[in-house]
């Protein structure tokens, strides 16, 4: 489903983000990305919804190659997944409940769906309360919430987490983890990055290691399979 | 979303922009009913010479001022030489007091000028009347002020010739300078616009990176112009009618009256004016995301 040939991301000046990466994650699996800061991890992701594009190599996602793809196309390509950014990137302007059902509502979702969609999610994120509230007026770990539950209001089949938990408690985060792992088991693909190494052992199934752009370790959780730095499956 | 409810969301969303941005929305208003109050002028203005001059012409005469020791008989040779003349529908013979009463009638607060004279000092006149052709009584004109008995000529084709050469200057000029307060109009909401963008960056980002269309991106912000585009020329409109309004009610001269005060616009030309600012709102709002219409969002 998510294919990455040969990637390389190279910023402005030198500035190796991602070193020749060759990956391919299947459809269904439970994704954790790790490395220190600085590693490339958001980078990946970034990578996948086109928010950047490869300084080399090839993307193919669910047999699109991103390579090839206009950028009219850019938005659907965007509607297929759920996204959790870092940086939240929430609309400043709407309020919690706008924020999170701003995408159903332009692709045109009536309301009636919209605001069951939206109350089952923000409960889910445990977020029934500040829903007239604006980004500004939320804590840190109640943005992520609105930002995790944006992202999984459509119910996609791929999830992209850059770290979803960054800003939660450990009893907060675990329950978001569990979210994550439900809507997993549901048939959902997930590829979240993650500072935490408990979390990601308990709930992962394969993680990828970034450091300094290279991918050095590719390992099935619980039981370790490949750790060729650099090697791609197969 | 359909059509009509995409519409009905930019409309909320480019609303919510203006109220918060008041202040700037209006600077823009304002500029763009400024740029159609002059042009709006200018178009009046120039609609009502034109028509004005039209309305004169018809009325235009030329005037053969003769001496007043002129026989009857020499009188009515000059009579008969220019109903000749091929353009020449009527020839008036007007008589000193006559001509008396007529400057009375016309101007009253004058009138008591003429208590000083004991006999009408006007001279003894022919008023011609022609009917457009004008080659062959050109030409006769151009020989009689050196006719005896000739005193003066007035050709009222004259003066209606220089009005027109005014009339048609002020047309071009008002083009030109509309063209260019429409450009500086549509570029003042295109300035706002590109600041309400700017203010909002985070978001129209945002909005990109969940997958919204530029569609769904520009839209508000395209009303956002269209709105403030439209609000001036409603503006201007109004400023133009009161105008017309009050400057009817003073008392003006005869000629301004005739030339500036005709007539309002006719509706047609009041919803071009207001197609007018609506277009420079769309180009305005239209112009700011162009340029940011980039992959990365
Ligand atoms: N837009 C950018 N311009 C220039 N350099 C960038 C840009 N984005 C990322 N980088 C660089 O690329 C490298 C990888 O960044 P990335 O954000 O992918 O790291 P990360 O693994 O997500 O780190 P963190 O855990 O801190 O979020 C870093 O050295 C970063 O400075
Ligand atoms: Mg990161």
């Amino acid at each position: 489903m998510i294919e990455f040939f040969n990637v390389s991301k190279i910023y402005p000046v030198n500035r190796v983000a991602l070193a020749d990466v060759t990956v391919r994650i299947e459809r269904g699996q439970f994704v954790v990305l790790a490395g220190s800061s600085g590693a490339g991890k958001s980078t990946f992701l970034r990578l996948i919804y086109r928010a950047a594009v490869p300084t080399a190599g090839q993307i193919v996602v669910n047999g699109r190659n991103l390579g090839s793809l206009p950028s009219k196309k850019v938005p659907y390509l965007r509607r297929t997944m759920g996204v959790v950014f870092q940086d939240f990137s929430l609309i400043e302007r709407k309020t919690v409940w706008d924020n999170v059902t701003f995408l159903p509502k332009i692709l045109g979702v009536d309301a009636k769906t919209r605001r069951r969609l939206a109350e089952r999610t923000l409960e889910r994120v445990g977020l029934q309360r500040h829903l007239d509230s604006y980004p500004a007026q939320l804590s840190g770990g109640e943005q992520q919430r609105v930002a995790i539950a944006r992202a999984l209001i459509s119910k996609p089949d791929l999830v992209l987490a850059d770290e979803p938990t960054g800003n939660l408690d450990p009893h907060l985060s675990r329950g978001i983890m569990h979210l994550f792992s439900e809507i997993h088991r549901q048939g959902t693909t997930i590829l979240l990055a993650s500072h935490d190494p408990e979390l990601r052992r308990e709930f992962g199934e394969r993680l990828l290691v970034l450091d300094e752009g290279r991918l050095v370790a590719d390992e099935e959780l619980g039981r370790r399979t490949l750790s060729t730095a650099g090697a791609g499956l197969e | 979303m359909n059509v009509f409810q995409a519409l009905g969301y930019f409309a909320s969303e480019a609303i919510g922009n203006l109220v918060r941005g008041w202040r700037i929305s209006a600077l823009a208003v304002a500029t763009t009913a400024l740029s159609l109050f002059i042009g709006g002028v200018l178009l009046l203005a120039g609609n009502n010479m034109a028509r004005a001059i039209e309305s004169w012409r018809s009325d235009a005469q030329i005037v053969v001022y003769l001496d007043n020791d002129l026989t009857d008989d020499e009188i009515a040779i000059l009579t008969e030489e220019l109903l000749e003349l091929p353009g020449v529908d009527r020839v008036i013979q007007i008589g000193p007091d006559q001509a008396r009463e007529r400057f009375r009638e016309r101007f009253p607060e004058l009138g008591e000028i003429l208590l000083e004279f004991e006999r009408s000092p006007f001279p003894i006149s022919l008023e011609i009347e022609a009917n457009g052709d004008r080659g062959a009584i050109d030409e006769w004109l151009a020989g009689v002020s050196d006719r005896p008995g000739v005193s003066a000529v007035d050709d009222d084709a004259e003066w209606l010739e220089s009005l027109d050469a005014v009339a048609s200057a002020a047309s071009a000029v008002g083009l030109l300078v509309g063209g260019i307060l429409m450009g500086a109009a549509a570029i003042s909401i295109a300035s706002v616009v590109r600041l309400s963008t700017f203010v909002y960056r985070k978001e129209i980002a945002a909005m990109r990176l969940i997958g919204a269309t530029e569609f769904f991106v520009r839209g508000p912000f395209v009303v956002e112009g269209l709105v403030q585009g439209l609000a001036g020329s409603c503006l201007a409109l109004g400023a133009l009618w009161l105008a017309f309004w009050g400057l009817g009610r003073l008392d003006v001269p005869w000629f301004v009256r005739d030339a500036l005060l005709g007539s309002f616009m006719t509706p047609r030309q009041a919803l071009a004016l207001l197609a007018l600012g609506g277009t420079a709102g769309l180009v305005g709002g239209l112009i700011p995301l162009r340029e940011r219409s980039g992959v990365f969002g």
